[in-house]
């Protein structure tokens, strides 16, 4: 009998060799016009995606790791132009919903900090399922791999004081943001330790969608502090927990953040090869260390047919080399078409 | 008992150690309202009063694929758009859920759309009926301590929805077999798509849907009903019974008691919400129909809005639920969502006593206790 999704799973990140390519569902994102376009280039309309295409069940554990309860979000003053609303965690003027032209923060000193970690409780009834105990029944003897969100700490921070805030505070008075940081590694601990206890997991998987952009306004010594005080407890706490895989999620050129989040015990990463993260450089840089998920272009995916095998070509490689799950680096956009998505998908499976 | 036991034994006029506490609906704003007046904002509703557990398993009996959502017109007030049911409504963009939509078009018109457009969507074995992992969901459930039921379909009030309460009146004299391929259809469609559940995760119960009376009465006449309905509805309850679901609650807003014969006859064994305002008691109809008919439900949404007194004249005499949890078959709830105008104080003065009355029926018998 061949291995189950999370045996490959497990082994594809440990360096050892599954018995095929993992297809963890969880590292596919697909975007709702895609999803539309290839409705009507011949995908059923009334199947799960997920299923259609041969993907594997890959999930996290359903625990609120994030501000809790959130802001109502509200309408606050519509106009012909613009609209000023309140979303879950802060303040945004919004240009006819389509981007954000400014934002207002949430947490602007030590002050307005107090305030919002009220929303830090990790004794929040509802940070858990109702049904916890039946949850942790059915994980026990699960045949897919089952992970763990730790948290976002630098798009976090990013979120809720902003860049500029952040810069200015990190200059001007160190210690309450230091502070903050601290609390955060605390909190994300606190939350999941009931969950790290009753089921035994596969991964812990950090997100960082908007981490990229701290690399950019704050110095360096600044950006190692901030992530040590971090992602280092975290990561090593979840390990002292019995989890060995602790990956990071991330979006844009993170090359800079790499060695702090090995450094802080990471040994997996999902990257956009988009964004200079291409996995066969990252495996030279790190040797067998890090284990990579993702690192499939999907801007290649929209081009030709030689194209996607060339990519295809380049990433089965390193997938027999081990330590590699290849996947989309990025959700799959509507330029991809359903025709090219289906040879993607054959080329991986027949390999 | 846990709570699956206590479903069955409450529901099926048996001995349960209390009767089963039932999950209540709330309208968002409602709770909006309380998270003003003292209900934590970091908590399960439903743990936070109490209920049991209940759930009934995610399996998709709607039109599949749905019809494309379509805006067609929209202003800073409102907005007219096709919803995934084929609809065409115009509706408030404002706390939309404070009135009834205006309803404009509806999809179902005659035999060839019902063909074109209705067969297509209506496909039993369509595989996203089912959970993604549903082989995961049957291990899940199988050594469960709740009740776990299974939705049952509806044979007037999906068609009325589909097609119009005035295309539907009209039909049911110029073209009355038309109306009855259509329950028929669905009798077999309900029963093509549940039959792997039934197998698989062996319901406690099953739930039909009709919302099919006004205030004064059914919106079909009985004798169309049962001519044209009742069938589909009998082969349904048939098919749940021989496969051991011996409890089928049927949900219907409006005063339903002329439906209450042929519901039963054709193998529905309770009724829920049993609307007060449309003149439901739940206890004449323990006094007409005896074990027959389980019911929950029958607190009237608008004494809850009143005074305390109110709410314990309403519960221990009008309602006499001390009485009713003693006979079995039946549980207290709100005759709808509670509304925005009870407050959370009110609300929690009627749950208290709800429950001192399920915990103790027998001293509450007579109106030997007043609370207020």
């Amino acid at each position: 009998m061949g291995m189950n999704a999370r045996e490959k799973f497990v082994s594809a990140l440990k360096f050892k060799r599954p018995d095929g390519v993992p297809f963890p569902c969880l590292f596919y994102g697909f975007h709702p016009e895609t999803v539309r376009r290839w409705q009507r280039e011949g995908l059923p309309r009334d199947v799960h995606l997920v299923k259609h295409l041969g993907l594997e069940r890959c999930d996290l554990i359903p625990v609120n790791v994030g501000p809790f309860p959130h802001y109502e979000p509200a309408e606050l003053e519509e106009m012909e132009e613009w609209r000023l609303g309140m979303d879950r965690s802060m303040l945004v003027k919004v240009k006819e919903g389509i981007e954000a032209v400014e934002e207002r923060f949430p947490i602007k000193d030590s002050a307005s900090c107090k305030a919002f970690s009220k929303m830090l409780n990790p004794s929040s009834p509802a940070r858990y399922p109702r049904f916890w105990d039946d949850y942790v029944r059915m994980a026990r003897d699960r045949n897919y791999p089952l992970g763990v969100y730790v948290g976002s700490p630098l798009s976090w921070l990013t979120e809720w004081i902003g860049l500029e805030g952040l810069a200015s505070n990190l200059e001007n008075d160190p210690p309450w943001i230091e502070g903050f940081a601290d609390s955060i590694a605390s909190f994300v601990a606190s939350t999941l330790a009931r969950a790290l206890r009753d089921v035994s997991l596969d991964f812990a998987l950090f997100m960082e969608p908007r981490a990229y952009r701290l690399i950019q306004k704050l110095n360096g010594d600044r950006l190692d502090a901030l992530a040590k005080r971090t992602y280092g407890p975290i990561a090593s706490w979840v390990k002292g927990m019995g989890v060995d895989l602790v990956g990071v999620q991330a979006s844009g050129y993170v090359s800079r953040l790499l060695d702090i989040w090995v450094g802080a015990g990471m040994n997996f990463m999902s990257l956009e090869a988009v964004g200079g993260s291409d996995v066969e450089q990252l495996r030279e840089r790190f040797a067998n260390k890090v284990a990579f998920v993702g690192n499939v272009d999907q801007r290649a995916l929209a081009w030709s047919k030689r194209d996607i095998a060339e990519e295809v070509r380049r990433k089965m490689t390193s997938f027999e080399l081990g330590g590699f799950i290849p996947a989309p680096d990025h959700t799959i956009m509507p330029d991809v078409s359903w025709e090219n998505f289906r040879y993607y998908m054959d080329l991986v499976k027949g390999h | 008992m846990n709570a699956r036991e206590r479903f069955e034994e409450t529901f099926a006029f048996g001995h349960p150690d209390r009767a089963f506490l039932m999950p209540h609906w709330f309208w968002p704003s409602a709770i909006s309202r309380w998270h003003g007046e003292g209900l934590p904002r970091d908590v399960h509703i439903d743990e936070f009063f109490g209920f049991d557990r209940y759930e009934v398993a995610p399996i998709n009996l709607g039109l599949l694929p749905s019809f494309d959502y379509e805006v067609y017109f929209e202003n800073e007030e409102y907005k007219t758009y096709r919803r995934g049911d084929g609809c065409v409504a115009k509706e408030f963009k404002r706390r939309p859920e404070m009135s009834m939509p205006q309803w404009l078009d509806f999809p179902l018109k005659t035999r060839s759309n019902w063909e074109n457009d209705f067969l297509p969507r209506l496909d039993p074995q369509s595989q996203a009926r089912y959970p993604l992992w549903w082989d995961d969901y049957v291990r899940w459930v199988q050594d469960r301590d709740y009740p776990l039921g299974v939705s049952a379909g509806s044979f007037y009030g999906w068609i009325r929805n589909w097609m119009s309460l005035e295309r539907l009146s009209k039909m049911i004299y110029e073209d009355p077999e038309f109306i009855r391929d259509i329950a028929n259809y669905i009798a077999d469609f309900v029963i093509g798509t549940i039959r792997p559940a039934v197998e698989d995760i062996k319901p406690d119960f099953a739930l039909m849907w009709e919302d099919m009376a006004m205030k004064t009465g059914p919106l079909i006449s009985p004798k169309k009903f049962k001519e044209l309905m009742i069938p589909a509805c009998r082969s349904v309850n048939d098919f749940l019974h021989a496969n051991g679901v011996d409890i089928i609650l049927l949900d219907s807003d409006g005063f339903v008691d002329p439906l209450i014969p042929m519901w039963l006859d054709a193998g529905v064994t309770g009724v829920y919400p049993m609307e007060v305002a449309a003149g439901e008691n739940v206890a004449a109809l323990r006094e007409k129909y005896g074990r027959k008919l389980a019911m929950f439900g029958g607190v009237d949404k608008r004494v809850l809005a009143g005074s305390k007194e109110g709410i314990e004249r309403h519960l221990l005499e009008e309602i006499k639920l001390a009485w009713m949890v003693l006979q079995g078959g039946y549980t207290s709830s709100v005759d709808h969502a509670v509304p925005p105008d009870v407050s959370f104080d009110n609300f929690m003065f009627y749950w208290n006593l709800v429950r001192k009355v399920i915990e103790d029926p027998s001293r509450f018998l007579n109106g030997g206790v007043k609370e207020g």
